[in-house]
């Protein structure tokens, strides 16, 4: 089991913001290249104060689109406060329902 | 010989009518050559009015039209524009005593950000300006950290902007007011694929704020972004949503829109003041009941209801 430090990844670095959607992407590489393997991966949030939702999409939320939820099984949550919890869930939620063809704006359209 | 065009008394976030008036004196002079846009007339700017009249100055620029600006070295109001690098990003030197000392640290001045990567330090100087001179609450300062944040992505990824994003702030008394400009393709331009019935700039701008429009879509989904796998159009949702919970003034300017937010103040302008988007937001702490992850949590789920965290291993 591989452990990220999210800390790692801040961007604005000196707020504890995981911000930007490029910085998403980078982490979203470095969890592919560890899943490539046989091996899970933990994110560790400690010392992370806020992600966006940009962010999480761009590093969870395309790996949930292109491999389907059970990537998450491959990943565990450490140290998330409850808004990084919820922002997490959040994109879990929208991407399950999308796949990879729809847009958001699709699935608001559902409920 | 230039045409004058004469910048009205006030140029701010607030100043509503006397922006509209700016438009009205820009149509009237139509594409000429070249032009002059005379400075002497106002007494107050802030960022907001600074990106803005900086904005719409680069857009004739890269028109090949002419422009020269008349300023008058007695008002304070040149000293200001001077010292918060407005005549330095037109390379115009201007002879003025000034002080470019800033030791509480109240303000950033007037620059040209190229990329998402020099967004970092100007999102680091405005959260000092916030930590150092105000009174905000920690959780409020979330609110903003969070915001600035999906400003700044959003700029990047959909103005397809060349000359990349000016960006300014100040703070004045307990607030502080932050501009980010693009000469970019606009909202309307943007989303108007997605849009149905007849459309103008001002209902592209609130078109934008809604979940889930974006321009930025994966290849299969009919729209490129910049290099990135996906846009959800969330980011200016959220911060819609921050802004109205606190009572933040946000303003969009985009080509011939101009919406202010949470005031049902919208004009759509006869003429492009800008051809690009700029957005001013007033931070302030108005909080009166609601924590930031009271909030964070609502807002997510008006964007989709919480499903169980069976499935997600949180440690």
């Amino acid at each position: 089991m591989r452990v990220i430090q999210l800390s790692s990844y801040l961007y604005p670095k000196k707020i504890s913001v995981l911000g930007s959607r490029l910085i998403g992407k980078n982490l979203r590489d470095d969890i592919e290249r560890v899943l490539s393997e046989p091996s899970s991966v933990v994110l560790d949030f400690s010392d992370v104060d806020i992600m966006t939702q940009s962010f999480c999409d761009e590093a969870i939320g395309v790996l949930i689109r292109e491999r389907s939820k059970e990537v998450l099984k491959s990943i565990v949550f450490k140290n998330a406060n409850p808004s990084i919890r919820r922002t997490i869930l959040l994109v879990k939620d929208y991407s399950e329902k999308m796949g990879k063809t729809r847009s958001l704006r699709d699935i608001v359209g559902d409920e | 010989m230039a045409i004058s065009i004469s910048v009205p008394y006030e140029l701010t976030i607030n100043s509503f009518e006397e922006v509209r008036t700016l438009a009205e004196r820009l149509e009237l002079v139509g594409d000429a050559p070249d032009l002059l846009i005379d400075l002497t007339g106002l007494n107050w700017i802030d960022p907001f009015g600074t990106v803005l009249l900086a904005t719409m100055i680069m857009s004739k620029v890269r028109k090949d039209i002419g422009v020269k600006l008349k300023t008058s070295s007695s008002k304070s109001v040149t000293g200001y524009l001077n010292r918060m690098d407005f005549f330095k990003a037109f390379n115009i030197d201007i002879e003025y005593e000034y002080s470019r000392n800033d030791p509480e640290g109240r303000f950033r001045t007037l620059e040209s950000l190229r990329d998402e990567s020099e967004a970092d330090g100007f999102a680091s100087d405005i959260d000092k300006i916030l930590c150092n001179n105000t009174g905000f609450e920690e959780d409020v300062l979330r609110y903003v950290r969070y915001s600035l944040t999906e400003l700044t992505n959003n700029i990047f990824q959909h103005a397809r902007s060349q000359t990349g994003a000016l960006v300014m702030a100040q703070k004045y008394w307990n607030k502080v007011v932050v501009a980010i400009g693009d000469c970019g393709v606009g909202l309307l331009s943007n989303l108007k694929p997605l849009m149905k019935g007849p459309l103008n700039h001002c209902e592209a701008i609130k078109f934008g704020t809604e979940v889930g429009v974006t321009s930025a879509r994966s290849p299969n989904q009919g729209f490129i972004s910049s290099g990135l796998t996906a846009n959800q159009g969330v980011g200016l949702y959220f911060l819609k949503r921050y802004a109205e919970f606190n009572r933040w003034k946000m303003r969009i300017v985009s080509y011939n829109g101009d919406v202010v937010f949470g005031e049902n103040q919208e004009h759509e302008n006869p003429i492009r003041l800008v051809e690009g988007t700029v957005v001013g937001i007033e931070f302030s702490d108005n909080r009166k009941y609601l924590d930031y992850e009271t909030v964070h949590n609502m807002i997510c789920n008006e964007i989709s209801s919480p499903s169980s965290e069976d499935d997600i291993e949180f440690l």
